[in-house]
């Protein structure tokens, strides 16, 4: 980038990024849920190859910032914890997105 | 990871994880071509109403087959998943789903009743093109379908299943030809390489993604 330019309204917004959504492993998890109805532990395990202890801990932030929504269950006899993204989850990966895409633009300009 | 987040990929590699990383899928789809290639001989030996009747059993018989090894197999390693159903995701499997059934019942219909397509033979261009219209229109479908669900899912390998069957389906033509009623061998080929890579892909998917223990799940 031009160093004598100002710095644009798309690269201005990443100061106001959300770092609940900016953090890495989070991201992953989001990235994962957005395309997904629901998804469980063991497949968000796989997917984002965090570690158990890991993926709860981000999955329990999530869940305090009301991103995602935790449903604890039984299939058949073992348990399962199925993660869903809900609606303000979403428009924050959206808000996230648009962001992202507004500052790269930004610095190509 | 790259701080710019690519959907695309992404979902691409969800959709992946969830049906095609398995081998279950390409099972089931060597087991169908399996029938296809017995198709002839099961004919020959039934009649041709007992013989549909018990190639949609058998086939019935594979889904749900298919099914309950994804529940009892896949699931317990590779997690639970619920597909998203969004209205692109719908016109996208409901497009799928038409040009598979119209793709099967081509095949089908060249290996079973040949006289009921329709005469497409052109009175005038080379000879093998004449002879070998429709099966050469049929490759083409399988390897334009193949080929689309590859790009769609980012996945390869459809589309090398694409050139084998459409291949396998002219080739028959031309094995079969004066033979109706054997077995069909390109078909039972290029099923045997489908299967073979399935379960390489099983194999693989046991190795990567051992069965998680329930005690492992409570510690959320």
């Amino acid at each position: 980038m031009n160093a004598s330019r100002k710095p644009t309204d798309g690269l201005r917004g990443l100061a106001e990024i959300d770092r609940v959504v900016h953090e890495p492993a989070r991201l992953m998890v989001l990235m994962c849920l957005y395309s997904v109805a629901k998804a469980d532990f063991v497949f968000l395990l796989n997917a984002t190859e965090l570690s158990w202890g890991n993926l709860s801990s981000h999955v329990t932030k999530l869940e305090e910032a009301g991103y995602v929504h935790v449903e604890k269950g039984f299939a058949g006899k073992k348990p399962r914890t199925l993660v869903q993204l809900t609606p303000s989850g979403r428009r924050a990966v959206d808000a996230y997105r648009h962001t992202m895409h507004a500052a790269l633009a930004a610095r190509r300009r | 990871m790259s701080a710019s987040p690519d959907l695309r990929t992404v979902q691409k590699r969800t959709l992946r994880m969830m049906n095609y990383e398995d081998g279950l899928w390409d099972l089931l789809l060597g087991f169908v071509f399996t029938l296809l290639a017995v198709y002839p001989v099961t004919r020959a030996r039934f009649g041709p109403a007992w013989n549909v009747t018990l190639f949609v059993g058998v086939l019935l018989l594979g889904v749900a087959a298919y099914r309950i090894a994804q529940l009892r197999f896949s699931t317990p390693r590779l997690g639970y998943v619920e597909p998203r159903r969004s209205p692109a995701l719908k016109l996208v499997l409901g497009i799928t789903i038409a040009l598979v059934a119209l793709t099967f019942g081509l095949v089908i219909l060249t290996a079973a009743r040949p006289d009921l397509l329709p005469n497409l033979t052109p009175s005038r261009g080379p000879l093998w093109l004449q002879s070998y219209l429709v099966e050469i229109v049929v490759m083409l479908a399988l390897i334009g379908l193949f080929g689309g669900m590859a790009f769609i899912v980012g996945v390869p390998r459809l589309f090398l299943y694409g050139w084998l069957l459409g291949g396998a389906n002219l080739a028959s033509a031309i094995v079969n030809q004066g033979t109706p009623e054997a077995f069909n061998l390109p078909m039972g080929l290029a099923a045997g390489v489908i299967l073979l890579i399935g379960l390489g892909l099983m194999i693989r998917f046991v190795r990567k993604y051992p069965a998680r223990s329930a005690e492992a799940q409570d510690e959320r």
